[in-house]
């Protein structure tokens, strides 16, 4: 069965031995995600909403099929989906076109120290701008979120902008009582799904948040694409940050033009429509595997994983040190090793990790390191890998350690 | 290519031009932005010529070889010699054929940090 998936990576075909941990930067794509993509450009090929004839019309239907999977995926609507580059696009959209016109000198936004930069630098950018200052939930011994930091300070906070699970630790906190508080407190929230959205099931009716982001990218799809969810009684307070085609119904010289709705109105342009395609294709590959299978798989190798580290006296594990609500996301340093020679030295035994600071840089500074290596699994990995993967870190500690 | 074969590891365990000295005239501290790494650099220069050389830092093993390299070129060179030494004298020196481009940066920082400490602008 997991041989089976493998092979469904053409990426393996190229490199047979390439054992492949970096799946928290982006994850490999399945072949009938490539191929949907290569079929759109084969088969269809039109714009979309634009031409009366037989193939725009195909277009059309293949690319809001797309918005209704993905809907689905998370159990929105499909117009409460708004097609993007990626998750920093659509963290970018809400922080300008809703929170720059509501934030105000001395408001705050809360967080956590865990966020990826991309979930801290548009908010940063504006709280300059306006005066406005941040709360970070900061860490608990255990390498955990300190939770209830954020549930005592959802009062005090404007906006509250929290991710779903790390992309430093795996940490998956829990969030549904949290984001249910702030919804009574009509707190504005928003979800970073963009580590979470590959490796477990999502729903935006359970964990009710105002707005949700994930990359097409990590989630075994296309690059280029992203989706923002908006709760459709947020839509009217957001303003688009593009203007020109797919977004307007009607323009008169000198007149004020009719704007279309919601998702339509924050596209300007002709979308991602074979990223979109490709977007939804990857869903499909996700559920046709099943969260069950997906979990299951990968809370062994988590586990597996987890084992081995904690019993090599050099590894000094970043983060929460059980199996218990979290992804297959290992960061680590060994002490007189350098995360990037490291990184370079299992590079030789064509081992793909990431190494520095993992676009999170607040974080990896909170648990008092300079950078570290990374090692983040997914569904296609197995572990016999782990295995080579930990006889190849023996052997950088008994050559690389000074 | 195996970039940590014996004999650079043999450098980064027991580099040159670690160590301290009072006696100097010029100093300068640089960081490799992408990673953190820094390195500090003292020279004692006399009538034109690098009489002494020390660094003192922490860095990856590329880091450490490469300033090892680079204080082996520049001491008792002249500051003309120094204005055009670069990577490829430090790959030389090291007997590398090539590096990744991701890891130049932390090869040539004992390079690069003498060159400010000198007032030479890079090449």
């Amino acid at each position: 069965m997991k041989e089976n998936i493998r092979s469904q990576f053409p990426i393996f075909k190229n490199h047979p031995h390439l054992i492949y941990f970096d799946s928290a930067a982006t994850t490999l794509k399945p072949r009938r995600v490539i191929r949907a993509i290569v079929n759109y450009y084969e088969k269809l090929g039109a714009n979309v909403h634009r031409g009366i004839y037989q193939l725009a019309e195909k277009s059309t239907i293949a690319f809001e099929e797309a918005r209704q999977e993905i809907a689905s995926f998370i159990n929105a609507s499909p117009q409460e989906i708004i097609f993007v580059r990626n998750t920093s696009e659509a963290i970018n959209l809400v922080v300008l076109g809703f929170l720059e016109k509501r934030l105000k000198r001395g408001d705050l936004i809360l967080s956590s120290i865990l966020e990826h930069h991309s979930n801290y630098l548009p908010y940063w950018q504006l709280a300059k701008k306006k005066g406005a200052s941040f709360l970070y939930a900061p860490l608990k011994e255990n390498g955990r979120l300190d939770l209830e930091f954020l549930e005592k300070n959802l009062q005090k906070a404007s906006f509250l902008a929290i991710t779903a699970a790390s992309n430093l630790t795996g940490e998956v906190p829990f969030l549904e009582e949290i984001i249910q508080k702030a919804n009574k407190l009509s707190l504005p929230t928003l979800l970073d799904a963009a580590q979470a959205a590959a490796h477990l099931p999502l729903d935006v009716k359970k964990l009710p948040v105002d707005f949700l982001a994930f990359s097409g990218h990590k989630v075994y799809g296309p690059t280029g694409i992203g989706i923002l969810y908006v709760r459709k009684e947020k839509q009217k307070e957001l303003s688009p940050l593009f203007f020109g085609g797919e977004m307007v119904i009607t323009v008169r010289k000198n007149n004020q033009p009719v704007y279309n709705q919601p998702p339509y109105y924050f596209e300007a342009g002709t979308p991602a429509i074979a990223e979109a395609i490709g977007l939804s294709e990857a869903i499909k590959f996700i559920k046709d595997l099943g969260w069950r299978t997906i979990i299951d798989h990968e809370q062994k190798l988590s586990q597996y994983m987890l084992e081995k580290l904690l019993s090599l006296k050099e590894v000094k594990l970043i983060g929460p040190k059980t199996n218990d609500s979290r992804l297959a996301i290992f960061s680590f340093v060994i002490e007189g090793i350098h995360p990037h020679d490291l990184a370079q030295f299992l590079d030789q035994y064509e081992i793909a990790v990431r190494a520095g600071q993992v676009c999170a840089a607040p974080a990896v500074h909170a648990f008092g390191r300079e950078a570290v290596v990374r090692a983040s699994l997914a569904i296609y990995n197995q572990k016999t890998e782990i295995d080579k993967f930990i006889m190849v870190l023996k052997e950088a500690i008994n050559f690389l350690k000074r | 290519m195996n970039l940590y074969r014996e004999k650079i590891l043999e450098i980064y365990k027991n580099p040159q031009h670690f160590d301290e000295i009072d006696d100097f005239n010029f100093q300068a501290e640089k960081e490799n932005l992408f990673c953190g790494d820094r390195l500090k650099v003292k020279i004692k220069l006399k009538e034109n010529l690098i009489e002494k050389i020390a660094f003192s830092g922490e860095g990856c093993v590329l880091t450490i070889v490469g300033a090892s390299a680079a204080g082996d070129l520049a001491k008792g060179s002249n500051l003309e010699r120094i204005k055009k030494l670069s990577l490829k004298d430090i790959l030389k020196k090291l007997g590398l054929e090539e590096i990744l481009p991701s890891r130049e940066k932390c090869l040539t920082l004992g390079l690069s940090v003498i060159k400010e400490a000198l007032h030479l602008k890079e090449n």
